[in-house]
């Protein structure tokens, strides 16, 4: 399977989180050129950029099995929505009292 | 609603389990890859734990609340028990909020780890800070139980 289509076999949330990782990967790259580009020769970029490439598919292979071993709370919407069903079930609660306290002193 | 009232009697019990669980994984020596799978089973379970919490919380509240009203004779009585009664519960909610954000962060450093991109200590600390916030949830409740007697 090449990199292109594992990438494109990821669900969004895959998707996001392996640019994530391709970033910091593309980050490590770019350091090792210029880091080989001001005390070592051609070869030596060529042989680090490589390198580099293999630590990215390494690392978008284990974004891949990880998201298909299931985890926790991959998704940071999931978290807000599990915040959200607190605060809005509380809301209906008070919604609920005041409209009955509203009866009984009012109606 | 049968089903709410009965997480009232659960939930005590599943705190405890998952409060273990996390600990047991903090203690053990695993490897980085056993590590994380029992580390995503901890959150799950803490999670789980931590809905059903809410579920039976908001089922508590629902009667306290109808409780607060049926015991006041008047609005202005009503009124002044039940804004101290939602000031105290603020406590709940941040506890709550506290809870799923360690578990989002706790989530979120398990696939860093998978990738090479965070220690397994960060995780371990993140997982006691997961431990902590879900029993300071049972802590929040129990206070505001304690506090509330209409």
């Amino acid at each position: 399977m090449t990199m292109t289509s594992r990438f494109d076999a990821l669900p969004q949330a895959g998707k996001l989180a392996a640019a994530d990782v391709l970033a910091f990967a593309l980050g490590e790259i770019r350091e090792a050129v210029r880091h080989a580009g001001t005390s070592r020769g051609f070869a030596q970029v060529a042989r680090e950029a490589v390198d580099a490439v293999g630590k990215v598919q390494l690392i978008l292979a284990k974004v891949h099995e990880y998201l298909a071993g299931g985890h926790a709370h991959l998704d940071p919407e999931q978290t807000k929505a599990d915040i959200r069903a607190i605060v809005q079930g509380l809301a209906r609660n008070d919604a609920a009292v005041d409209a009955a306290a509203a009866d009984k002193f009012n109606g | 609603m049968k089903y709410r009232r009965a997480l009232l009697y659960v939930l005590p019990l599943l705190f405890p389990a998952a409060v273990i669980a996390i600990l047991f994984l903090a203690c053990c020596g695993a490897g980085a890859a056993t590590l994380s799978d029992r580390a995503n089973r901890s959150l799950a379970t803490t999670l789980d734990a931590v809905n059903a919490t809410r579920e039976g919380f908001l089922a508590w509240d629902e009667q306290h609340q109808a409780d607060i009203l049926a015991a006041s004779s008047t609005q202005g009585e009503f009124e002044i028990r039940i804004s101290g009664y939602r000031e105290r519960r603020r406590a709940v909610v941040e506890a709550f909020v506290a809870a799923y954000t360690a578990i989002g962060a706790a989530a979120g450093l398990v696939g860093l780890v998978a990738a090479d991109r965070a220690t397994v200590a960060d995780l371990i600390t993140a997982l006691e800070g997961v431990a902590d916030a879900a029993v300071n949830i049972k802590r929040a409740i129990d206070r505001v139980k304690g506090d509330d007697d209409p």
